[in-house]
């Protein structure tokens, strides 16, 4: 699919097309299921807002739209809240609830936790290409490696994942 | 490659997101999932007309197994997707819907990272030109007992949540209590009375159901403030002077906190926190978030924007006045981090009306100041 540019954009078929990815770009990113929604959320708003400053002789727009997904996600991995508690404030409480529990055993949290043991790029990678659903190509020129060395860093991540399936 | 295991782990976003996200961000009413699939679309009228004449030609008995299923079909869709208003749809839906803290009513939409990323493109020609002005929060039922008095503004101060169900607040300004809400630095939250920074209150507040994380305890101190203060906000960007906090060139000085294991007997989570008189500042187990928020507070509003990258959290101390004229040179010098003042388009939540509170200290019931939250 082609966009020439902001004006002629077609936010039917882009939303169609690109939420699923941008959706599971998170999922793998984080590899949990809370703040997806959120996170898609503002991936998608700060493109609606700034696609005035599109034009065509960018990236692609899907490029584009998940190099604001990798900030977005960026973000929110740098600033994950901690509180600065009061005195007087008991201790929180750090047992994990039913749905915390499941959560762990499915197999996104199964994903999370192999893939916390990936170097940052690989996991990266891997949640671009599995989670977005995007070619190395596309890739190359969102992390700014050569394709060559995506499809190198992608193939020894997943087989290191696969190993321990 | 053998990457079947990935590939199986993609799904299709909940449609009730999607048609959510597509009404916030205008997109038309086609393009939520449903839509994608445009052949059974197209074929849905022959569909029908087919389904119509195999249940004409049916038998008395396959007919009346078919209406049944068909009416058990309806009466489970009409249960699980009520009717909404157009405004529902637009409305956000709080992180902590889906995970067991009490939604937030469709009437009133509350403010979210969702909204408070909107803002008018150049040239805009939709609704979200028009920022509305958003309750700060709708939920009324997400305390139990709240208890609101004011404090000397001077001494022991900070904000918390303990157990995952008590939010305490002592010592701080409203607009110190409204940024904690909205999750942005003080600096962010503008507009409104005087007294927003120069009264400070206590607040304690028990939540009706324990939450699953801090964030999730938002959207009821958002509820706390609509109901007790009456706040009204609205986002917006402007251009702001802040202070940026970053690895200076010679790289962080800082040290991680030790590793604490909850599987040894006898080691205790030390408390996180900062400790500080007008010299000293003591971080224990400390982000460089929470962090550079408290360098906010100290240096009386300016927000303090942590770009630093550095995850995790920090045990230091940081000696001397901290000040905007002095903080520099010792952040640089003690910790290797670099505060620089810029100025920058910053997301802000705008302070649209508020009053003060009816404080509970000054209640004629009853020997506790604790009032239901819903009694007012």
């Amino acid at each position: 699919m082609v966009w020439n540019s902001a004006r002629d954009l077609d936010w039917n078929a882009i939303y169609a097309d690109q939420l699923p990815r941008v959706y599971n770009y998170f999922r793998f990113r984080l590899g949990r299921h809370t703040d997806i929604e959120d996170l898609t959320s503002r991936t998608f708003e700060k493109a609606w807002r700034a696609r005035a400053a599109y034009s065509n002789d960018l990236a692609a727009f899907s490029t584009w739209l998940f190099k604001i997904a990798q900030n977005v996600g960026t973000d929110y991995l740098r600033s994950e809240r901690s509180y600065v508690p009061l005195e007087e404030v008991p201790e929180i409480a750090a047992v994990g609830t039913p749905q915390e529990v499941a959560e762990h055993d499915s197999d996104l949290a199964k994903l999370g936790r192999l893939t916390a043991q990936l170097a940052e790029r690989e996991r990266e990678l891997i949640a671009l290409r599995y989670g977005g659903d995007i070619n190395n190509r596309l890739i190359a020129k969102l992390t700014g490696l050569s394709e060559s060395n995506v499809g190198v860093i992608l193939h020894r991540a997943v087989q290191t994942l696969k190993a321990q399936w | 490659m053998n990457d079947d295991f990935l590939h199986r782990l993609r799904v299709q976003p909940p449609l009730e997101f999607s048609v959510r996200l597509a009404a916030n961000l205008q997109v038309p009413p086609g393009a939520t999932r449903s839509a994608r699939r445009s052949p059974i679309r197209r074929a849905w009228p022959a569909l029908v007309l087919l389904a119509g004449a195999a249940f004409a030609a049916a038998s008395p008995a396959v007919r009346a197994i078919v209406s049944h299923a068909w009416s058990t079909l309806l009466t489970v869709y009409s249960n699980a997707v009520p009717a909404v208003a157009p405004e529902a749809v637009l409305a956000p839906r709080p992180k902590s819907a889906s995970e067991g803290a009490p939604a937030v009513p469709a009437q009133a939409p509350a403010q979210s990272s969702l909204s408070s990323n909107l803002t008018s493109p150049p040239g805009g020609d939709t609704a979200l030109d028009q920022p509305r002005t958003l309750p700060a929060a709708s939920e009324s039922n997400g305390f139990d007992t709240v208890k609101i008095t004011k404090a000397p503004g001077k001494g022991p101060a900070g904000i918390g949540i303990g157990n995952n169900e008590t939010l305490s607040v002592r010592n701080r300004s409203l607009r110190t209590i409204i940024a904690f809400a909205y999750d942005v630095d003080r600096g962010s939250v503008v507009g409104g009375p005087d007294w927003l920074d120069k009264q400070a209150y206590n607040i304690v507040a028990h939540a009706r159901a324990a939450v699953k994380s801090g964030d999730d305890m938002l959207p009821l101190v958002k509820t706390l403030l609509a109901d007790r203060f009456g706040l009204q906000v609205h986002p917006d960007v402007r251009q702001l002077a802040v202070f940026v906090l970053s690895v200076g060139q010679g790289g962080s000085r800082l040290s991680s906190s030790p590793a604490f294991s909850s599987e040894l007997p006898g080691e205790h989570h030390p408390n996180p926190g900062i400790s500080a008189d007008d010299d000293t500042l003591v971080a224990t187990h400390i982000s460089l978030k929470a962090f550079s928020q408290d360098l906010s507070l100290n240096m009386g509003g300016p927000a303090v924007l942590d770009q630093t990258g550095l995850s995790g959290t920090y045990d230091f101390t940081l000696r001397g006045p901290r000040t905007p004229e002095a903080l520099p040179a010792e952040l640089q010098e003690q910790l290797g981090l670099q505060l620089d003042a810029v100025t920058a388009p910053i997301n802000v939540i705008v302070v649209d009306d508020v009053h003060e509170p009816t404080l509970d200290v000054q209640s004629a019931s009853a020997s506790s100041a604790e009032v239901p939250a819903g009694a007012r």
